[in-house]
């Protein structure tokens, strides 16, 4: 009796592993898939996360004291 | 023994989304195959679709073309089977060759250049040198090699070259075959005055839109031409024939009675759409908790913020948090990247869903009003992908943008406190009203 329910624990453990191994592999993929098309999107519409760091160049430290 | 329950629990939690989500997409990918099979063998020819406004009427014009052009190529395929099968001791891998060999050598775009299949398949058998003046018998009717040929050659054609098949006035993208709609002029559905003119270029194995808009037959014109001299109602009574049953032709309406009383014919299927189109299996539960999701994380940076402004409140003027965290969230763009993603994740999720539509199919004017009329039942599923965004629905919105840049006037938001001046702009200005200038 011990040792089947030791079994049925194994059994279930094994399964709860391998379950969550597989969902954190599809949320990894759909992550993956929207984030990439997010970038292609980035491309085709030519904005980049550059313009965000173009506009901290462009900002002078006097314009950044006054922001503040 | 708690710890094997909780175990099982748990799997049986993680276990259950596979299963509903594999279920639904079943049952969902079935009611589609059971649209196509309904639409391809009890509607008719002619299909027209009724409705209230915003019932869903353009969305299941969009939908249905998808499913005619669907059953179209596999019409069309089972046609080029079916002449392998007779004509078996044929090779069809020259066959093939030589006819797309010759399809592209020519551009399609003139008329000149049109291929007329008659004259192919006689070049063909010259030049295979094949006994095609047969008729092959298979127990129930006869056929022509020759006929077959030809069907042949021009299914090669439609399915391989010109790869379109929605004719429309109204601009419409086809998800099926990635391209946008082949022309159409409403005036060549009236066939008569269409032969007088040499004016026709309605093509076969084709499927024609006809928007309300743009039918030049709409409500308002049901009672001209009563006696068909244009040719309009006997190009629709003959439709099935004239084009082989290869052609459909969709159009939506609002107006059903006028429909019926001007089209009924035995090819006509009138669909009155009685519910609102609704979506289903875009599972916008994934949305939420990403949402939800989204939103707890930005929560604990605004904990983890706050903590960190602590030390670093001097080097920001002691200005308050608030104003921090604001300038943080635009200096780094955070929720608006976040905002992004799920604005394409809902948009994803809709795309993966499926149109619901419920109504009825109408045999007889005298059936609108009825409640006990005799009816039939339908349910359509149809990929929204297929329904949604692939319709030009403002074909006339370049009115308003010519009426307002022609016009030399702008409206202004006016002052109540300013009497306007009724009578001096009735009698003020001297300029008469009318014509005077006659001249006898």
């Amino acid at each position: 009796m011990i040792l089947n329910f030791k079994s049925l624990l194994i059994i279930l453990g094994s399964l709860l592993i391998i379950l969550l191994v597989v969902y954190s592999y599809i949320i990894k993929r759909f992550n993956s898939f929207i984030k990439d098309h997010q970038k292609k999107m980035d491309r085709y519409i030519d904005i980049n996360q550059n313009i965000y760091s173009k506009d901290k160049e462009d900002v002078s430290s006097d314009d950044k004291k006054d922001i503040r | 023994m708690i710890l094997s329950i909780i175990l099982a629990i748990l799997n049986l939690i993680l276990i259950i989304p596979f299963i509903i989500v594999n279920r639904e997409s079943k049952f969902l990918q079935n009611s589609f195959y059971s649209t196509i099979y309904y639409y391809k063998n009890k509607l008719g020819f002619i299909v027209s679709i009724n409705g209230d406004i915003r019932m869903g009427k353009t969305s299941l014009l969009s939908g249905l073309s998808s499913v005619a052009q669907i059953s179209i190529i596999q019409d069309l395929q089972e046609l080029l089977e079916d002449t392998k099968k007779i004509l078996y001791k044929f090779s069809f891998n020259e066959i093939d060759d030589i006819l797309i060999d010759y399809y592209l050598s020519f551009n399609y775009k003139d008329k000149e250049n049109y291929p007329d299949f008659d004259y192919i398949v006689d070049l063909l058998i010259d030049h295979l040198e094949i006994e095609s003046k047969t008729n092959i018998y298979n127990f129930i009717g006869n056929i022509g090699s020759r006929k077959l040929l030809i069907d042949y050659a021009q299914a090669l054609f439609v399915l391989n070259i010109r790869n379109n098949y929605v004719q429309s006035k109204t601009p419409f993208y086809s998800h099926i075959t990635g391209t946008y709609n082949l022309e159409l002029n409403l005036d060549w559905l009236k066939i008569k005055e269409a032969y007088k003119n040499k004016d026709y270029a309605i093509l076969d194995w084709v499927v024609i839109l006809i928007d309300e808009i743009t039918d030049e037959a709409s409500a308002s014109e049901w009672q001209s031409d009563v006696k068909d001299i244009s040719g309009a109602k006997e190009y629709r009574r003959k439709f099935g024939q004239i084009h082989q049953e290869r052609n459909r032709i969709i159009s939506t309406k609002q107006d059903i009675l006028d429909e019926i009383k001007k089209y009924r014919n035995l090819t006509h299927s009138h669909i009155q759409i009685d519910e609102k189109v609704s979506t289903t299996g875009n599972y916008n539960f994934i949305y939420n908790f990403v949402e939800k999701w989204f939103k707890f994380q930005l929560f604990f940076n605004k904990q983890y913020q706050k903590f960190k402004y602590l030390f670093i409140r001097k080097k920001f003027n002691k200005i308050p948090f608030n104003d921090y965290y604001y300038w943080y969230l635009n200096e780094y763009n955070i929720t608006r990247r976040k905002s992004n993603y799920l604005y394409y994740l809902k948009q994803f999720l809709k795309s993966i869903g499926y149109n619901r539509y419920y109504g009825r199919i109408l045999k007889r004017a005298e059936d609108i009003e009825k409640v006990t009329a005799d009816v039939e039942e339908f349910y359509f599923f149809i990929p929204t992908i297929y329904c949604f965004g692939t319709y030009d629905t403002h074909l006339y919105k370049s009115m308003q943008t010519d009426l307002i840049k022609n016009s030399n006037i702008i409206t202004k938001e006016i002052i109540p406190e300013l009497n306007p001046k009724f009578f001096e702009e009735e009698f003020g200005n001297n300029e008469v009203k009318g014509v005077d200038d006659f001249e006898f």
